[in-house]
């Protein structure tokens, strides 16, 4: 692992994998992989396509199987726990795959997103709040799901992460597949969210987009961090430059 | 006349064939899931009536309220079959072949028949419901008491499971998985949970249909079978995962069925129906609800 020597490791982690060995059944994708982000930071992965991004985002939700390494949340344990019991601890997460119920109207969706409240009062409360936030949203609540285009179906996956008011939130790859003005919108966005105090971990495919907003900054290959470092090390890193940002 | 009479004969049956079907409908689009043991939760669910009544009362008769009384029961024990059927085996074999998955239901639906078989012989048996007066005269037309309060309760079940899919968090969870597994589970919703309670739901529905069958008709360890295949047309005819077109297909099913034997045949009844289905699946086929296929 190549760090450069200003780069500080976090030293009180709120968000940490300590040598995890993760995949799915038989099949290993992340091979002893640690990282930690500390509260408030905005921490971006980078790595080529199938370098198993999506997979430590998973191995941290509970979504795929972790086969040995520890996960930890706000110094507690959470190795194996379940989505359900991750959002209650605060913590929330957009998949890389589109994930609107696509029969559901925008509100519906949102109304999902408390799900785990178990209180439909408190969670039309925190829609309505999230509506003045993201007008457009507002403007389309009652139209299905599956009908938005795919800028407004990336934002209702963010809104909807942001029902159960996270301390800490997982973006994979928000921008994907948005119009160039709307990637400036998503990245307005989250740099407004951490502004409030929400620590965030982007996986990022437009790598510079990515790692010019980050504190921090992880390269993965093959199932490994090879590279660690404050965004903009990492960004002029010659040999991160060289081999994952296309320079 | 005689044709009112067999369209009443045929809705009246219908909607018994349809409240299994929307059950059968319901399994298919929620949990992607041809079961093939569904026939058999109609049986299940006749005979635990049936000892129910034979049971603690002696003999399996009694008035329409005390057999009405054994469905909360049957309701609950058919639940717990159903989930537990998916559970234990159904979810071993989600998400690989179809075949095996076809293969599964139908292995269990084999085994619950030869179980029933053992513990209670081939022997037809049926609850007597005991009523002054057991049918209506309405315009010419003879509609048997208790296939009124069958058809009324086939109603009330199926209506029921509608409101509770709509309304209840349960029923949210039910549709969120249908749509998209992964995004419920994001969610926080726990989807093999969920899954096995639509087994459960519809399995419970099948049962108290059963109850029904078994005061009407009767039951025996093998008649599973028919409401299966029956199911199947139905919902091919009414959309995959429709309620509302398993309803309507069931009703016209049962209609069309009873005509048919009434005026031609019984023998004639499979025929006309598959037909009408191959027909149907030419010009619309998605089925007659199609669109809604995950609702
Ligand atoms: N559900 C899954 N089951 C089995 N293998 C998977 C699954 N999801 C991803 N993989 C495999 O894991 C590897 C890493 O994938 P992924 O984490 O999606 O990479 P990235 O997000 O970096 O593109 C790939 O080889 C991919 O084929
Ligand atoms: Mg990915």
């Amino acid at each position: 692992m190549a760090t450069t020597p200003e780069y500080t490791a976090a030293e009180d982690p709120i968000l940490s994998m300590d040598s995890v060995v993760s995949g799915y059944g038989n099949t290993t994708v992340l091979h002893d992989v640690s990282i930690a982000v500390e509260e408030g930071e905005i921490a971006c992965l980078i790595g080529p396509n199938g370098s198993g991004k999506s997979t430590l985002m998973k191995s941290i939700y509970g979504f795929a199987d972790i086969k040995s390494g520890t996960v930890t949340l706000d110094g507690e344990d959470i190795t194996g726990r379940s989505p359900q019991e991750n959002l209650k601890n605060g913590m929330s997460y957009v998949l890389q795959d589109a994930s609107v119920f696509p029969n559901m109207t925008v509100h519906e969706n949102m109304l999902m997103g408390g799900y785990v409240f178990k209180d439909d009062d408190r969670a039309a409360d925190r829609a309505a709040q999230l509506y003045d936030e993201f007008p457009v949203l507002g403007d389309i609540k009652e139209q299905k799901a599956g009908t938005l285009s795919g800028g407004q179906r990336r934002l209702l996956e963010l809104a909807r992460a942001l029902m159960v008011d996270p301390d800490i939130m997982m973006l994979d790859e928000p921008s994907i597949g948005l119009e160039p003005k709307f990637i400036d919108d998503v990245f307005e966005r989250i740099r407004q969210l951490n502004d409030l105090g929400t620590t965030m971990l982007l996986v990022e495919q437009n790598a510079e987009k990515g790692l010019s907003v980050a504190d921090r900054g992880f390269v993965l290959a093959s199932g490994e961090i090879k590279f660690t470092g404050t965004g903009t090390e990492l960004l002029n890193d010659e040999a991160v430059g060289r081999l994952y940002l296309g320079g | 006349m005689a044709l009112a009479q067999f369209i009443v004969n045929g809705l009246l049956v219908g909607a018994l064939f349809a409240a299994v079907a929307v059950g059968f409908a319901l399994i298919w689009g929620v949990v992607d899931i041809i079961n093939l043991a569904h026939g058999e939760m109609v049986m299940l669910g006749g005979y635990t009536a049936y000892w129910a009544l034979a049971l603690t009362t002696g003999t399996a008769r009694g008035g329409p309220l005390v057999v009405l009384a054994t469905l909360p029961l049957v309701v609950g024990v058919l639940f717990a079959v159903g989930y537990l059927l998916q559970r234990v085996l159904v979810k071993r074999v989600m998400g690989t072949d179809v075949f095996l998955t076809l293969l599964v239901t139908f292995g269990a639906s084999i085994a619950i028949q030869q179980l029933a078989l053992r513990a209670w012989t081939a022997n037809p048996r049926s609850i007597q419901v005991e009523l002054a007066d057991p049918s209506l005269v309405l315009g010419g037309v003879v509609v048997p008491k208790m296939k009124l309060v069958a058809f009324l309760g086939a109603f009330v079940l199926t209506g029921a499971l509608w409101a509770f899919l709509q309304r209840s968090r349960t029923g949210r969870a039910i549709r969120a998985v249908s749509q998209n597994p992964e995004a419920a589970a994001l969610v926080g919703i726990d989807v093999e949970h969920t899954r096995a309670t639509t087994f459960g739901l519809s399995s419970a529905i099948a049962g108290a249909v059963g109850v029904f069958v078994a005061t009407i008709l009767n039951v025996q360890p093998q008649m599973g079978l028919i409401y299966t295949l029956k199911s199947f047309v139905i919902v091919v005819f009414g959309g995959v995962g429709s309620i509302p077109g398993a309803l309507l297909g069931g009703l016209l099913l049962g209609s069309v069925e009873e005509t048919v034997a009434g005026v031609i045949s019984s023998q004639w009844t499979l025929a006309v129906s598959f037909s009408l289905l191959i027909v149907l699946l030419i010009v619309k086929p998605n089925g007659l609800f199609g669109q809604e296929a995950s609702e």
